[in-house]
């Protein structure tokens, strides 16, 4: 299933296989130990639960594995069932989350910690399979965690630290992993896999809160009709929210030492004399990671700040990273029809009160469905962001990406499902 | 299996575990039923609600239960007891628990939920042998959102969106679903129908399932004094009426095997029993429906013409 | 212009006594040392509390009796805040009343009952006006403060419903007669509410702290040995 590769010159017996995102978080599924798969198939999730199931049948998991009919049920289930104590691991993609949707704010609400890997996939209708974030971010206000993830190896480390953040009491909220359908989850690459030991050291064994047992009964999620005590529930998930921050700071630490691999809220690239900074999130920052790097080589002085960590919302490093520079683009990979990207108002606020602010947050709409960025995208962006910088103007809206190719490809498309006319 | 622990109305528990004190209304058939059903029932019970009139008996923060109770959402009641059961399960085979923690897990929901929003997830935890009990409290609509119409409601009833009009004189003109044979296809060990007048049948029921694993359904008739529009003091015998009319068959299905439990030696007209409740005023007042009224004793004739012989 | 929450009612009008010391509830609160109390009891009630604020009693439960047969009491209490309030005129009330019935389908001679009611409920109160205007309760934002696993939605007092003195629904209150009572335990086992528990000679003690007087224990007894009496006292 996985091709085991050598790392010359590494001594200490780290293991490194070329593993798609798929079987990267269902690797960090079973290296958790997790007691609990409640699953439910949806195109680009699949190939994590038939793994997950596999090694259940086959015994190399000691985990019970359930198919639902429905995310519904499927959302359900795992949050009574984290409630009553088991440490649970689910996917879903997309339309499926979006089925679900009613139960995220649920098992939020009921404080119940678990881990729910999102396979991005762009929303219907028009349907699609590629990816973009309005499924993901769709469940933004939900009270899930959201880490999101650019390559393999962070996704199969970030499902481990979303279980230590997620299961800590001073947090108590469930936790989406987010992983680009197609580029990460079937896009092989190469992947240190933890050790079981060194694993169990960074887990400790989940402990719920109040969980169903005989000898101690609970009403649990009973419905709140005064006001003021809805309020004070709701902002208490906000307060650990909030406080998962320092909690993910403390075990990023602590990962660093057993893993030896840094994750911070937010990731700096080349940015340190950039006066355009690049925003962006999931797997497509690579190529924006390219982009900078050629524009470097003409001479401009570009940067990119991603955006590991959504939810709770990184605003000091937001602001550390991106104040006092000249301009901030930044890439949405999603829409809020008729305002345009999800982000952007988000970065904008964040900044919006230091005196040393950016002179253009311009937002842009890109990659939605999958569509590609090519680099002259990204120039084009950066140029608009520095020639209203210059004007000392504002952008009048979103910026869309679209390249000549394309809409010579749409035209003719277009012409085709008209019969031609 | 010894199903003989009820006979008389002095062998009914008296332990109780639900406590007086709740917003549930005066006379609430639904209320009755849980009552009588958690002492056949035993102690160590979660029960796992959907969205309907019983999720207000626990309201933060009360609750008169004495055992422990999930409200997880209108559509999926049977998957949070999915997700329980699984739980219970794997952390006691893991070790991670002591099996005197486990619990009986009950799903306890309305007739909306049980009928149309959640007969999705209900389906798929029977087919999955899912073990637990699932107590439908059938009050015939929504009653908690003020008596609108479910796919459980009888023909020829008024309900809140089937108001009898001179062009609808029926009121509701769609059938009752028949949630009892949508559950026995699924051939799971147990399904019965209960009444809260039939104590005894109700008891010796839950007794008898409690011997199966796997999903053990119940359906139970609750008389709606608020939604039906009768006293509050005539819930037992609305119940008593809809038993003897033969309009609510007591029976139960063993992996699919029907037996009656209970068949009225001269069954009354069904007229006695639609006459004292406002929902079917309109077949009487201001004259009176023959056709109609005809039409629902037809029904139950044939019913029972095929149960008879 | 007040919308949903009122911070300092002129007038609260309560409909059953067990209400005004809720903590869920709290009718009182707000309320300045001018304005009026209405509650709908036969009796007076003597609390402490009650004392600094004007109180007005009518039994509007009797009331309703008389008129409509039932104990809904809307259209009683609707009346009664109109005359209070002194703006509302005796037509405009009564057209109300047949109007929002009128809307809900009942029938002509139920609406007629209602207007009745309503009637009478405005005539025997007297109007008091706006008062208490200036009051403005004392209020100060503090900050919430993170309780960690405290902060969780779960209860853990199960069974505390008993707190809730459900007794007070009764309009009617069913009294055992032990000369006819058989202790054959049929009440018992019919009370929706657990509000009867049996003694240990087997015969039955129902809990008035509770019971909401649906009576099914009346109706179901094969001795009719429950009689029924209009509630006066609340618990």
């Amino acid at each position: 299933m996985s091709k085991e590769c050598d790392k010359s010159g590494e001594g200490d017996g780290m293991v490194l296989k070329m593993l798609t995102g798929s079987q990267a978080v269902a690797w960090a599924a079973r290296l958790a130990r997790v007691d609990y798969i409640p699953a439910y198939p949806i195109t680009p999730q699949t190939e994590i639960i038939e793994i997950l199931s596999e090694w259940v049948r086959k015994g190399e998991m000691d985990a019970m594995f359930v198919q639902m009919e429905s995310e519904h049920s499927l959302l359900t289930a795992a949050g009574t069932a984290a409630a009553t104590g088991a440490r649970v691991f689910t996917a879903t993609s997309s339309q499926g989350l979006l089925y679900g949707f009613e139960m995220l704010y649920n098992i939020a609400g009921w404080r119940a910690p678990l881990v729910l890997v999102n396979v991005a996939r762009a929303l219907a209708a028009p349907i699609t399979l590629e990816p973009d974030h309005n499924d993901v971010l769709a469940a933004r206000d939900s009270g899930f965690l959201q880490f999101h993830t650019e390559n393999v190896q962070e996704a199969l480390d970030l499902v481990l630290l979303a279980y230590r953040v997620a299961e800590d009491h001073r947090v108590l909220l469930p936790a989406i992993v987010n992983i680009d359908g197609f580029h990460l989850s079937y896009t092989r690459e190469s992947v240190d896999l933890p050790e079981q030991s060194a694993v169990d050291e960074f887990l400790p064994e989940y402990k719920p809160v109040n969980p169903i047992r005989a000898s101690a009964p609970v009403a649990k999620g009973t419905p709140v009709l005064i006001p003021p005590l809805y309020s004070f529930f709701k902002y208490q998930m906000h307060m650990a929210s909030r406080n998962a921050l320092n909690v993910f700071m403390d075990a990023a630490k602590e990962f660093e030492r057993l893993f030896s691999r840094t994750y911070a809220p937010v990731e700096e690239y080349m940015l340190d004399d950039a006066d355009t900074v690049i925003v962006m999130s999931n797997s497509f920052t690579s190529i924006g990671k390219q982009a900078v790097n050629a524009m470097r080589e003409e001479g401009h002085k570009v940067g990119l700040l991603k955006i590991r960590l959504f939810r709770p919302f990184p605003t000091d490093d937001i602001i550390k990273s991106l104040r006092g520079k000249r301009c901030v683009v930044v890439i949405d990979q999603n829409i809020s029809v008729g305002k345009g990207g999800i982000t952007c108002p988000e970065i904008a606020e964040a900044l919006y009160h230091l005196e040393d602010r950016p002179k253009v947050i311009l937002p842009v709409i890109a990659g939605l469905g999958g569509k590609s960025i090519s680099l002259e995208e990204f120039k084009h962006a950066v140029r608009v962001a520095n020639r209203l910088a210059s004007l000392r103007a504002g952008p009048d809206g979103p910026l869309l990406l679209f390249r000549e190719d394309e809409a010579v490809l749409v035209e003719s498309l277009l012409k085709l499902a008209s019969g031609g006319q | 299996m010894s199903i003989i622990k009820y006979k008389t109305l002095k062998d009914v528990p008296k332990e109780e575990f639900l406590v007086p004190g709740t917003p549930l209304c005066a006379g609430c058939g639904a209320l009755q039923v849980m009552r009588l059903f958690h002492k056949a029932l035993g102690g160590d019970v979660v029960w796992v609600n959907a969205a309907g009139c019983v999720t207000l008996m626990a309201t933060f923060p009360y609750t008169p239960l004495k055992s422990s109770w999930f409200y997880i959402a209108m559509p999926s009641a049977p998957a949070g007891a999915q997700g329980i059961r699984d739980a219970l399960d794997i952390l006691i085979k893991k070790g991670k628990l002591d099996p005197t923690e486990n619990l009986k897990v009950v799903v306890v929901t309305g007739d909306g939920a049980a009928s149309d929003i959640g007969l999705q997830a209900t389906s798929g935890a029977i087919h999955r042998g899912l073990d637990f009990f699932y107590l439908c409290v059938d009050n015939e609509a929504y009653g908690n959102t003020g008596f609108q119409a479910s796919s459980s409601s009888p023909m020829g009833s008024g309900t809140a969106t089937t108001k009898p009009t001179h062009l609808y004189p029926a009121g509701n003109v769609l059938p009752k679903k028949d949630l009892f044979e949508i559950w026995r296809s699924h051939r799971p060990p147990y399904v019965a129908t209960i009444s809260p007048s039939h104590v005894i049948d109700m008891l010796r029921k839950v007794e008898k399932s409690l011997s199966f694993k796997g999903p053990k359904l119940f359906l139970a008739l609750s008389p709606c004094p608020t939604g039906w529009g009768a006293e509050t003091s005539e819930s037992v015998k609305l119940a008593k009426l809809a038993v003897e009319t033969g309009i609510w068959p007591l029976k139960e299905a063993v992996y699919g095997e029907v037996t009656h439990t209970y068949i009225p030696s001269k069954r009354k007209p069904v007229e006695d029993y639609l006459k004292v409740q406002r929902r079917f005023a309109h077949l009487f007042k201001p004259v009176k429906n023959e056709s109609i009224i005809a039409e629902i004793q037809k029904q139950v004739d044939e019913y029972w013409s095929k149960v008879e012989h | 212009m007040e919308r949903g929450h009122i911070f300092n009612p002129s007038y609260v009008l309560v409909t059953t006594p067990s209400l005004l010391f809720d903590m869920t509830v709290k009718p009182l609160e707000g309320m300045a040392e001018d304005s009026v109390l209405f509650v709908n009891s036969p009796k007076e009630v003597s609390i402490e509390q009650l004392k600094k604020i004007r109180v007005i009693y009518g039994d509007l439960t009797g009331l309703a009796l008389k008129y409509v047969g039932k104990d809904i009491l809307s259209a009683a209490m609707g009346a009664v805040a109109c005359k209070l309030s002194g703006l509302i005129s005796l037509q405009s009330t009564l057209g109300a009343v047949e109007e929002e019935l009128a809307e809900l389908g009942l029938e002509t001679d139920i609406i007629e009952k209602n207007v009745q009611l309503a009637k009478e409920c405005y005539l025997s109160t007297e109007s008091v006006g706006l008062r208490g205007l200036n009051h403005k309760p004392l209020h100060k934002v503090v900050e919430v403060r993170y309780l960690g696993e405290k902060g969780i939605p779960d209860l853990l007092s199960v069974g505390n419903t008993a707190l809730r003195k459900t007794g007070s629904w009764r309009v009617f209150k069913p009294i055992v007669d032990k000369n006819l009572c058989t202790a054959c335990s049929i009440c018992y086992i019919y009370c929706p509410e657990a509000c009867i528990s049996l003694d240990e000679r087997g015969y039955p003690v129902i809990n008035y702290d509770h019971c909401k007087g649906c009576l099914v224990c009346t109706t179901e007894c094969p001795r009719n040995a429950i009689r029924v009496e209009r509630e006066t006292a609340w618990s």
